[in-house]
């Protein structure tokens, strides 16, 4: 009487591969080179730089070829006041301000202005510098892996309190110098010569934050870079905390996004990171890259790690190099070198001298 | 004709009625066809009467009528699916109406493909044209995917459908977005058709009925989407006796049952299904490494017969699906339905319908970083209620009219942090509403023996309305949150922005002979909801947009020609459908938009128009040993942003291919019957891979090298090909056997080609590398037993 019907499913699976990733070889279209525009105004007392460059198809980030430099550019910055100062061309493609008057102030405008040799005027979208916001504290946490290939690092978090009547949209960078020595060159019965040196760090990776979602709260344990430990020298950290332009925080959020793509389901499909910088003449006509105007509150500190053993040291990851020599710039690149210890010979870089030191532990 | 010379008086009769009418056809046979087993009527069934060109197809509720010159006919009642019946009349004797039941074919050997096989000549016959119709028990018999059937993987293997691949979620039919389906369940839509980003329809085949597809020019009596109509009728329950289908696996299980609960009165179906496919996510490599995964979906249906002529049924579907990929992000979401539809056919020439339900989908978002935990929830809700009433004016004219009533509610995003220590802030995106009301007249007419016409006319009147705050931005300048200038405040049901229009929809027929058709249509439709997503796919970032102030409606126009021929009497089928189809006012994004939890969503989006072209073949072999089809479309599918201002162009303002155009779409179905109740089945199928945006330059910023994407869609993907395999064995021996088992064993993808999804690029220091994404990169196989008794 009764109908009875059961489905059975039994999946086995034998798969070869699901979800796989595969190099594989592309061919690629090569459009004309575009004009590539970084530079900015800060609250800062230095001299600002703008970088001019094309794209094309470049290989090295740290030398670019001169057919990529733009050399013969006429490069201006000017407010809204009207005050301006002309770049003076330095080399690889950085035009730097010359004079140590003009000065990036809360509240004033800046925008930059490129000719170049054909005519072409390309200039920015005008961008106001708002108020800074102050570092409250630094949280630092060791990652202590202690593995052969990784090496000891310690993570520094920023603290800080988003004001809750205004917009705000922060970026952080991180220029540090950390300590290394030189595998050491063997100069006969058990001695050995090596060199110490500081080699600087700059977190390259993009950290934003806007504060739409956390207006007036705290902004904690944000994370701004690490320090990977390789000796026993107290690593000197400047954290530069930028109040950027809703503009210039979209345009650092669309440069994350496409460095972040993994090719996944949700990605977010590709596309130019287009900035603020266009033909005068031709709108329709953009350059790549930004020129921005922030206000900038720096934190200037010396991590010392207490408690590291050189029992830890000789666990956490050195670079295996082959060694050919004593000295730290055959080695490492962006050093600051140091004859052998002993230690308390070294100086901190210039500017650290009256850095806070913040003991860490683990 | 039979002439039955069974005395004199009735011959002598018999010349005298038709020395009177020579020329004339006075004798009506009509009557009702039904299905045996469910007495639902049955539609488009096809009635002949033999030995003479005359024949007509049953109306929606079943009813045919057929004018005949001799009172003594033979005709034979045939339906795709059901055994053919042959009825000797005598319309002297007696002319009454009368009800056909037909039954269900028994013997599965005789089963042709699962699609689109009309056996006996309805498809040259009837009026409809870009149609393609499921037979859903039929789907369980072809080659599965982890052993579940799916509708939607069924429909992909015919003409005019794709989807963007694997792992994505909806399906686009003749170049169309993906937003353009209206899928219906028993009247109501479905905002969301797949568990699981696309591994897994949102409506199991047990528990449907029948499944149609419209490609392009629905009847006038639905609107709304521009692209197609996939209608899904759920199972009202057999009538005569219980039937249960039930099954447990590694990755899902279900249950349905349907019947009666009172014989002949009261009759429904439930069902539920579950899965858990955290073991292929698991599978699924590094990527989805911490991954979990769960869905169900379930259905009620009770259907209620008030007495011969009116039935009322009440349907309810639930489906939730919860996933996770990364340690930082989980998602989940839920669609709830609920609908209600009464029929009534007080007499031959009459009927009448009411619908009216609830559909409501929601989308959740949560946020597990700690600090920063947060839930962002997107939900669309509709309300509707429909009339229509169709009357046959004569045999050869009947005509439909209506009109429909729908309360459209979008909550476009609203987060919540999810723990006190959060620092994350609730906001809350405005609410839209809108509603929308339609009146249809259609009129399906024979005006020869040969040629029929079917018209319709739709006219929409669609509102905006409030309670709400419309930003008005200066003119002259892109819509950005820094150009507002005011903020208007509408009170709650006041219209802020209509829309209105009629949506002409014409078929015309033409039958050269009674095997060869030819048929033009030319059809219009509007839409006013649009599905705002910055990505390839349907993925759970998505939500819904109604038409506003600055988001125009959609208006597509769709030209389409087919020839249709049978040859051999239906052992052959050939069709060629040619199409064009303009839209307007699709929904682009500016680059690096910030769609989820925008105020101002108006100023990330772009008005863009969209065009596609294409011509599909088929071929399908009905009978015989070997049986099945070769479909092949070619098509183009472009688009271009429309915009003013040069910051927002894209390739320069010029039409360039949308996400899914594939030009070559080749499918090739086969069945081959080996004898002693085995069967091998296999699809093949070839497409053109999706266009994509390659680097086309490199330049340096921020010390590291950044890749550039100057233009979009002008590259290509690899092409996409597979080959699924499967033996299926059946026991039944005899058409009444009533224990029989059904093995299907599937290979999906027996050649394990890696098919790319996504092709994305990363620097390797000095050099860019390109890398492929397969979702499915190996041979899957699956074991499925059904059995009966």
């Amino acid at each position: 009487m009764q109908l009875k019907e059961i489905i059975i499913a039994v999946a086995v699976f034998s798969i070869a591969c699901m979800a796989c990733i595969k190099q594989v070889d592309v061919a690629l279209r090569n459009e004309k080179p575009i004009l590539v525009v970084e530079g900015a105004v800060t609250t800062d007392t230095v001299p600002y730089t703008v970088k001019l460059s094309y794209s094309g198809k470049v290989e090295h980030a740290d030398s670019i070829l001169d057919k990529y430099i733009e050399k013969d550019a006429k490069v201006t910055i000017s407010d809204d006041l009207g005050n301006s100062t002309q770049l003076v061309y330095t080399h690889q493609g950085i035009y730097t301000t010359t004079n140590p008057a003009y000065i990036g102030k809360v509240g004033r405008s800046y925008f930059v202005s490129v000719v170049l040799k054909d005519g072409k005027k390309y200039i920015s979208s005008p961008e106001k510098i708002k108020q800074p916001v102050a570092i409250d504290s630094l949280s630092i946490k060791f990652f202590d892996y202690f593995d052969m290939y990784v090496p000891t690092r310690m993570d520094i978090y920023v603290n800080a309190r988003d004001p809750v009547n205004e917009e705000n949209f922060y970026r952080w960078t991180f220029n540090s110098w950390i300590g290394r020595e030189t595998p050491g060159v063997g100069c006969g019965f058990g001695c050995v010569m090596f060199q110490y040196c500081y080699q600087q760090y700059i977190d390259r990776e993009v950290r934003i934050l806007s504060d739409a979602s956390i207006n007036g709260n705290n902004i904690s344990d944000q994370k701004v870079g690490s320090c990977f430990i390789y000796t026993y020298f107290n690593p000197f950290v400047d954290i530069s905390q930028f109040s950027i332009t809703a503009e210039a925080y979209q345009f650092w959020q669309r440069y994350q996004d496409q460095q972040t793509r993994t090719g996944g389901i949700l990605d977010p499909l590709p596309a130019a990171i287009k900035g603020n910088i266009y033909n005068a003449a031709n709108p329709s006509d953009f350059a790549l890259g930004y020129f921005s105007a922030a206000s900038v509150v720096h934190k200037k500190v010396i991590l010392v790690p207490y408690s590291i053993t050189a029992y830890q040291l000789e666990l956490s990851a050195k670079q295996f190099i082959p060694a050919k020599s004593v000295a730290c710039f055959d080695y490492f690149p962006n050093t600051l070198s140091y004859p052998p210890p002993p230690a308390e010979q070294y100086p901190p870089p210039p500017g650290w001298d009256n850095a806070e030191q913040i003991k860490v532990f683990w | 004709m039979i002439l039955r010379i069974s005395n004199v008086y009735t011959t002598v009769f018999f010349l005298l009625i038709s020395l009177q009418s020579i020329g004339q056809t006075n004798f009506k046979a009509e009557g009702r066809v039904v299905d045996f087993d469910t007495k639902q009527p049955l539609k488009n069934v096809s009635v002949i009467v033999r030995l003479t060109k005359a024949g007509t197809v049953t109306n929606d509720s079943g009813y045919f009528s057929l004018l005949v010159r001799s009172p003594e006919l033979t005709i034979v009642i045939s339906f795709i699916g059901y055994v053919h019946i042959t009825r000797e009349l005598n319309l002297l004797e007696d002319s009454r109406p009368f009800t056909i039941e037909l039954k269900k074919k028994a013997n599965e050997q005789l089963d042709e493909v699962v699609v689109n096989a009309y056996k006996d000549n309805s498809k040259v016959k009837t009026t409809e044209m870009n149609v393609v119709k499921v037979n859903p028990e039929l789907i369980k018999r072809t080659p599965l995917l982890f052993g579940e059937a799916d509708i939607i993987k069924a429909l992909v293997l015919q003409p005019g459908v794709t989807t963007t691949g694997e792992g994505a979620g909806g399906f686009n039919v003749r170049g169309g977005n993906a937003d353009q389906n209206l899928v219906l369940v028993d009247g109501l839509p479905l905002f969301n058709t797949s568990h699981l980003l696309g591994f897994y329809a949102s409506v199991s085949p047990d528990a449907v009925q029948d499944v149609t597809l419209y490609k392009g020019g629905m009847p006038a009596e639905y609107g709304g989407r521009l692209s197609s109509l996939l209608n899904m009728k759920i199972k009202s329950g057999n009538n005569n006796e219980m039937q249960y289908t039930g099954g447990v696996g590694p990755v899902s299980a279900r249950f349905f049952l349907n019947g009666p609960l009172v014989k002949n009165k009261l009759t429904f179906t439930t069902g539920f299904r579950a899965a858990y496919p955290d073991l292929i996510l698991n599978q699924l490599s590094d990527k989805f490494g911490s991954s979990r995964a769960f869905f169900y979906d379930g259905i009620v249906k009770a259907e209620y017969t008030i007495n011969g002529k009116n039935k009322i049924s009440l349907t309810g579907y639930r489906s939730y699906d919860k996933f996770r990929f990364d340690t930082a992000t989980a998602y989940d979401w839920q669609t709830n339905l609920a609908a209600l539809n009464y029929i009534s056919t007080p007499g031959v020439r009459l009927s009448f319908k009411l619908n009216a339900g609830y559909s409501q989908f929601i989308s959740d978002i949560n946020g597990l970083q700690k600090d920063y935990n947060f839930t962002l929830r997107s939900s669309i809700a509709q309300k509707q209620a429909k009339a229509s009433l169709g009357y046959s004016i004569n045999d050869r004219n009947k005509i439909e009219l209506g009109a429909d009533y729908i309360l459209y509610n979008i909550s476009p995003g609203t987060q919540t942090p999810a723990s006190a220590g959060s620092n994350i802030n609730a906001i809350t995106i405005q609410h839209e509403q809108g509603r929308e009301m339609a009146f249809f007249i259609s009129d399906v007419i024979e005006l020869t023996d040969h040629i029929s016409l079917q018209t319709g006319l739709r006219f929409t009147q669609y509102d905006y309305t409030g309670a709400k705050k419309v930003y008005e931005y200066q003119p002259g300048l892109p819509l950005s949150k820094e150009t507002i200038r005011d903020t208007v405040s509408y009170p709650k049901n006041k219209s802020i922005q209509r829309y209105a229009g009629l949506e002409p929809r014409i078929t015309l027929k033409i039958g050269f002979t009674d095997n060869v058709s030819f048929k033009l249509s030319y059809n219009r439709g509007q839409q006013f909801l649009h599905l705002i997503s910055n990505t390839t796919a349907i993925s759970p970032v998505d939500f819904w947009k109604l038409s506003d102030r600055y988001i125009n409606r959609q208006i597509g126009d769709q030209y389409a020609a087919g020839f249709f021929k049978n040859i051999n009497n239906s052992k052959y089928e050939l069709s060629f459908e040619a199409y064009y189809k303009t839209a307007k006012n699709t929904v682009q994004y500016k680059d690096g938009a910030q769609l989820l939890l925008n105020p101002y969503i108006e100023s990330a989006l772009l008005n863009a128009r969209g065009r596609a072209y294409g011509i599909e073949c088929s071929f399908i072999k009905n009978t015989g040993k070997l049986t099945g089809q070769v479909n092949y479309t070619y098509s183009k599918s472009q688009m271009k942003v429309i915009t003013g201002f040069p910051s927002e162009q894209v390739n320069d303002g010029a039409y360039y291919p949308s996400d899914i155009d594939r030009p070559h779409n080749l499918a090739i179905i086969g069945k081959i019957k080996l004898g002693r109740g085995w069967s091998f089945n296999s699809n093949f199928i070839y497409t053109s891979g999706r266009p994509a945006t390659y680097p086309d330059g490199t330049y340096v910023y921020n010390g590291t090298i950044v890749t550039n994407y100057s233009k979009r869609n002008l590259d290509r993907l690899p092409a996409y090909h597979r080959l699924d395999i499967g033996f299926v064995w059946i026991s039944k021996r005899y058409p009444e056997q009533r224990k029989y088992s059904i093995w299907n064993i599937s290979f999906y993808n027996i050649y394990a080609h890696q098919n790319a999804y996504s092709i994305y690029f990363k620097r390797d220091q000095d050099r860019l590398l390109s890398y492929r994404l397969s979702v499915i990169g190996g041979i899957i196989p699956s074991i499925t037993w059904n059995f009966n008794f």
